[in-house]
C-alpha cells in the first residue's frame, strides 16, 4: 500500500552564501598522537579549496575540524556567520568516503535525512518516513540534478558504488549547505568518473555559493579543478598553492610535490 | 626420513634447554582445573545425597507401573474395548473427538498467548535496546555508561524471574490468567530482548546514523531512523527465536490455569486420565514443533533478504 504524500510541508530555504573559516595555532590530538599541530589557515565564504596529502596528513582530521565533529584541543578556530552550534551543523554538508547512507532505506529516505537538523525528533522521523509531495519533488528535482532522479525509489543497497556517492552528494545538496565539505569522494572511482564528480562538486558549489573543502589523493585533479590547493604532512602545512591569472597553480612544482608525498622525513618530522 | 633426522641433530642442548625454560614459564590459568574439580565435586555431592537413588530405576514395582501405563493407562477404554480389527479406527475417531472438542482450541489459545507475548516483548526490547547499549551514535559519557548498566541491570532482573513464578504472582493480581501469563512471558523475555537488541544496536555499523547526527539530527532520530532500519532483520530473527520459546512457555503456562494444552495436561492427570494426558503432550509437541519449523522458514527468509 502506498501513502499520499502530504501536500502541506513547507520547506525552510537557507540564507545564499559560504561560510569562512580562520584557524589560528589550532591543535588537534588523538590519544596523544597529534593529528593536526599549530594551524594557521584562513578559507574565505565561497572559497574552492582541495586538501592534498599523504595517507594519515590531518586531511580527514581537519574536515571534522570545520564540521564541528572535533574541536581543537590547544588555538582557534572561527568560522563567519554568527551561527550557533546546531545551525552550523545543519548548514554544513559532509560528504564521507564511504557514502554514509542507511543501506535498506530507498534513496529518497536517504536524501531527505539531509534536512534533519532543522527538525526535532518526532518532526524529522516524519519528514523522512511520511514526507510531504513538495519534500518528494525537492528531492527528484535535486537527484536529476545529481544525474539519478530515475533512482528516487531504488532501494540505496541495490544501487552501484558510483551511484550511492551521487546519492550522497544529493544527501548533501539538498541540505542546502553553505558549506560543502568531501572526505576523500572519488577514492573509489576511475580517473574518468572522478573528474565527473569533482566537476559537478565544483558546479554544484559554484551555484549555491557555498565554501567547498575537499580532501583529495590526486594532485593533478585538485591542480585542474580548484583555485587554492593546501598541502598537509603531518598535521602541518607545507604547501598553499593558489590559481593565477593563467590559471596554472605554480606553487605545485615536481620539488614541492616531493616533498609533500616524498618518503624522506621532513625537518622536525618523526621518519 | 633422513632430513628430519637431520634436522632433529641440529637442535642443540642449549636450544633445548631454553625451550624448555620457555615451556615451564608460560602463562596458565588455573581456571580450567579448578572448575573441573569443582564440577567433579559438586556432581559427586549431588549424586550421594538423598535426591538420587540408583534403586529407582531397578525398583520393579516402578517397571510394573510402566508396564501398565504403556499398554492399560495410555490406550484409551474404547481403544482397548474395540475388536482387534477396528482398534486403529477406533483410536482416530477418539483422538478426532477429543481435538475437535477440546485440543485445537487450547492450542490456538497457547499459540494467541506466545504470539502476543512475544510481540509485546520485542516492543518492550526495542524500547530499552538505545539504553542497554554502551554505545550509540558516538555517545559513550559517563551518564550514558551509567543508564547503560542500570538498564542492562534491569534487563538482566527482568530475565531472572522464572516465568512461571511472575505468571503465579500476576495471577493473584489480574482477573484473567491469559494475561497474567502473557505479561509473563513478556516481561521475561522483553528482558531478554532489551539486552540483546542494545548488543545488536552498539555492535551495528553507525556510520549513517553517525553522518545524520553531524548533520544536526538529533541523536534520537539518528538511532531509530538510521540505526533500527539497518538492524531489523537482526531484531527479527531475535524476535521469532523468543517467538519459539513463548510457544514452548505458554503450554506450560497454561497449568496455571487458562485454558491452554498444559491446563488439560494438569486436568487429565488429575482425573487420571492418561491417555487423554499423552494426546494433549502429543499436540504440544506438535504445535511447538510446527513453531519451530515456522520460526527456522522466517529466520531464513529474514537472513536471505538482508
Amino acid at each position: 500500500m502506498t501513502r499520499e504524500p502530504r501536500k502541506t510541508d513547507s520547506e525552510p530555504s537557507r540564507p545564499p552564501g559560504g561560510i569562512g573559516f580562520g584557524l589560528q595555532g589550532a591543535t588537534v590530538r588523538f590519544s596523544g598522537k597529534v593529528a593536526l599541530e599549530s594551524l594557521d589557515l584562513q578559507l574565505e565564504p565561497g572559497a574552492k579549496v582541495a586538501l592534498i596529502g599523504p595517507s594519515g596528513a590531518g586531511k580527514t582530521t581537519l574536515l571534522r575540524l570545520l564540521a564541528g565533529t572535533a574541536e581543537p584541543n590547544e588555538g582557534d578556530l572561527r568560522f563567519t556567520g554568527g551561527l550557533s552550534a546546531r545551525d552550523r551543523l545543519s548548514c554544513t554538508g559532509f560528504i564521507h568516503q564511504d557514502h554514509a547512507l542507511v543501506p535498506v532505506l530507498r534513496v529518497l529516505q536517504n536524501v531527505l535525512a539531509g534536512r534533519l537538523g532543522r527538525y526535532g525528533s518526532l518532526q524529522g522521523l516524519r519528514s523522512v518516513y511520511f514526507p510531504s509531495r513538495e519534500s518528494i519533488e525537492a528531492v527528484h528535482r535535486t537527484l536529476t540534478r545529481v544525474g539519478i532522479g530515475e533512482l528516487l525509489y531504488q532501494r540505496t543497497d541495490r544501487l552501484s558504488g558510483g551511484e550511492q556517492q551521487r546519492v550522497a552528494i544529493a544527501r548533501a545538496l539538498y541540505q542546502e549547505p553553505r558549506v560543502l565539505l568531501c572526505d576523500e569522494p572519488v577514492a573509489s572511482l576511475d580517473p574518468s568518473r572522478s573528474r565527473d564528480v569533482v566537476q559537478l562538486l565544483i558546479e554544484l558549489a559554484t551555484e549555491s555559493g557555498a565554501t567547498l573543502v575537499t580532501s583529495l589523493h590526486d594532485e593533478r585533479l585538485a591542480a585542474q579543478f580548484f583555485d587554492r590547493v593546501i598541502g598537509l604532512r603531518s598535521g602541518r602545512v607545507v604547501l598553499d598553492s593558489t590559481r593565477d591569472s593563467a590559471g596554472e597553480h605554480p606553487a605545485l612544482s615536481p620539488a614541492a610535490l616531493e616533498a609533500l608525498f616524498g618518503l624522506d622525513a621532513l625537518p622536525g618530522e618523526t621518519p | 626420513m633422513e632430513p628430519r633426522r637431520a634436522q632433529e641433530a641440529l637442535v642443540t642442548p642449549k636450544q633445548a634447554s631454553t625451550i624448555e625454560q620457555l615451556r615451564a614459564s608460560r602463562e596458565r590459568s588455573p581456571f580450567l582445573v579448578v572448575t573441573a574439580v569443582l564440577l567433579f565435586l559438586v556432581a559427586a555431592v549431588a549424586w550421594m545425597g538423598p535426591t538420587f537413588d540408583l534403586g529407582d530405576f531397578a525398583s520393579s514395582r516402578r517397571a510394573d507401573n510402566l508396564v501398565r501405563f504403556l499398554t492399560v493407562d495410555a490406550v484409551p477404554p474404547v481403544v482397548r474395548d474395540a475388536p482387534s480389527g477396528e482398534k486403529l479406527g477406533a483410536a482416530f475417531s477418539w483422538a478426532a473427538e477429543r481435538l475437535r472438542s477440546r485440543y485445537l482450541a487450547a492450542a490456538a489459545a497457547t499459540l494467541a498467548v506466545a504470539v502476543v507475548a512475544a510481540i509485546l516483548a520485542a516492543l518492550f526490547g526495542a524500547a530499552l535496546a538505545p539504553f542497554t547499549a554502551r554505545s550509540i551514535v558516538g555517545e559513550a559519557s559517563l551518564p550514558r555508561r551509567i543508564v547503560s548498566r542500570l538498564s542492562r541491570f534491569v534487563c538482566v532482573l527482568l530475565r531472572a524471574i522464572p516465568e512461571y513464578m511472575l505468571a503465579f504472582l500476576l495471577g493473584a493480581l489480574l482477573p484473567s490468567a491469559a494475561w497474567a501469563c502473557v505479561l509473563a512471558l513478556a516481561i521475561h523475555n522483553g528482558g531478554i530482548l532489551g539486552r540483546l537488541y542494545g548488543e545488536t544496536l552498539e555492535n551495528s555499523d553507525q556510520r549513517a546514523a553517525h553522518a545524520w547526527f553531524h548533520s544536526g539530527a538529533p541523536r534520537s532520530t539518528a538511532t531509530v531512523g538510521a540505526l533500527f532500519p539497518a538492524v531489523l532483520p537482526r531484531f527479527l530473527t531475535y524476535f521469532f527465536y523468543r517467538l519459539e520459546t513463548c510457544v514452548r512457555e505458554s503450554t506450560v503456562l497454561g497449568m496455571l490455569g487458562f485454558v491452554s494444552l498444559g491446563h488439560w495436561i494438569v486436568q487429565a492427570r488429575a482425573a487420571g486420565h492418561y491417555d487423554d494426558m499423552l494426546l494433549a503432550f502429543a499436540m504440544g509437541a506438535f504445535i511447538v514443533l510446527t513453531a519451530d519449523l515456522a520460526s527456522w522458514f522466517a529466520r531464513r527468509a529474514v537472513r536471505d533478504a538482508s
